[in-house]
């Protein structure tokens, strides 16, 4: 056998995962379907002051914004909206989740439903939102102009999480800095209907939430790949189980999952 | 060809493009998990830059080329200098796999010339257009890689 038939012949016995071919399918129609920065599903851009709106409305209800990281008062002030922040309906406080890892501090700031909202225009009633923000450790000013130096996904217990999160689902994100923290809201289909289920919010250093980043167990719960040494945060949004609709989200998953 | 971004183009792209983007890749970073995630990001940036192809040999030239220097800048980089060296564990070689191993033994610029050359089957000019250098350096590189082959192989195989 001469070199090149022998060359061939060696490296082509290489095995690769049997799974690249449909994974990175499946990542490649997530990444078409993106369109616009902070956009994951092509879907309209809030208003910047829109995006305050539903901000403040959020941080208001959470104890650990108005004690840490920002005043809503001073979101709306910042925007020219101060009515906002008595402009909704009341929400009981929330309690407020943050993970520091890799030298940055993220907190899932708190979720509200798009029904929740009053007199809110550009509001869609079937969707969750939900913020989070992203902090240097340390202190050093991040810019919103570098984009958000992490990846987020929502992910679903017992779906791989490769194939049914915010790419799939249709999850749209818009961000500001504010005293060089991040603050990203986000606007996905209705969490509550998955409520039967344990939904979290994943954030990691990646794009889209590949098995080399999360891993689901044979009984569905998900965790980080051994192999991944990035950022790690898992949280588990607080869904009222009385709201679940297994019906609906079967239907949207079986929508998800047989797009291919 | 399919429209750009549908899933059948996806698809049809990904299956004929798959296996000379993975090897080339490994024939640089000699590690399976490497050359996966380097040829994931590659086809992402396909779809993220939306490139323009005159024909599936540019579109193909263009997915090597892209490969190829995130390939080296993966090498390059400081995060994959400093693995735990438990993290750094070389490919293994299967037995029937010696000829490989003495490829992968060159260094990078001339087993990558040596990979487009007899796998790919690409002249030197193909070669210097797609790693973007002079047909000159290019023929320099196989040459230089096919003398050290021939010292190693010990007149094995004809290089």
């Amino acid at each position: 056998m001469n070199f090149k038939d022998k060359y061939k012949d060696e490296i082509n016995k290489i095995c690769f995962d049997s799974d690249f071919e449909t994974e990175t399918a499946a990542l490649m129609g997530m990444a078409a379907n993106q369109k616009g920065e902070n956009n994951m599903s092509g879907k309209k851009t809030f208003k910047i002051i829109l995006v305050a709106t539903i901000v403040v409305a959020i941080l208001s209800t959470s104890v650990f914004a108005f004690s840490y990281f920002l005043s809503a008062r001073d979101v709306a002030e910042h925007f020219g909206n101060s009515d906002a922040v008595d402009s909704f309906a009341k929400k009981e406080k929330g309690e407020i989740f943050s993970v520091t890892d890799k030298g940055y501090t993220v907190s899932f700031l708190g979720q509200s439903e798009g029904k929740d909202f009053v007199d809110v225009n550009g509001i869609d009633a079937n969707c969750s939102y939900f913020v989070i923000s992203v902090a240097k450790e340390d202190g050093t000013p991040l810019s919103i102009n570098d984009g958000n130096p992490l990846g987020l996904s929502v992910v679903v217990e017992g779906y791989p999480a490769w194939k049914v999160n915010s790419w799939s689902l249709g999850t749209s994100a818009q961000g500001f800095e504010e005293n060089g923290v991040l603050y990203y809201l986000y606007e996905c289909v209705s969490l509550e209907i998955f409520a039967e289920k344990n939904v979290y919010l994943a954030v990691y250093e990646g794009f889209a939430p590949t098995t080399e980043i999360i891993t689901m167990s044979e009984d569905g719960t998900f965790d980080f790949a051994d192999d991944y040494d990035g950022f790690k945060a898992m949280f588990r949004l607080p869904l009222d189980k009385e709201k679940a609709n297994p019906e609906k989200a079967e239907e949207i998953i079986s929508s998800v999952i047989n797009a291919g | 060809m399919n429209s750009f971004g549908t899933d059948e183009y996806i698809t049809e792209v990904v299956k004929a493009y798959s296996n000379s983007l993975l090897k080339t890749a490994f024939a640089i970073l000699k590690s399976v998990d490497d050359a996966e995630d380097v040829v994931q990001e590659v086809f992402i940036k396909l779809i993220s830059k939306k490139p323009i192809f005159k024909s599936s040999e540019h579109e193909k030239a263009w997915l090597l080329r892209v490969t190829i220097n995130t390939s080296r800048n993966l090498l390059k980089s400081s995060s994959r200098k400093n693995l735990p060296l438990e993290e750094n564990i070389p490919f293994s070689y299967a037995e029937n796999m010696e000829l490989l191993s003495v490829v992968m033994s060159l260094p990078e610029r001339y087993r990558t010339v040596i990979h487009l050359h007899y796998y790919e089957g690409y002249s030197i000019k193909e070669i210097a257009s797609i790693v973007r250098k002079p047909s000159a350096t290019v023929g320099t590189q196989l040459a230089r890689g096919r003398k050290i082959l021939k010292e190693m192989l010990k007149g094995d195989y004809s290089v």
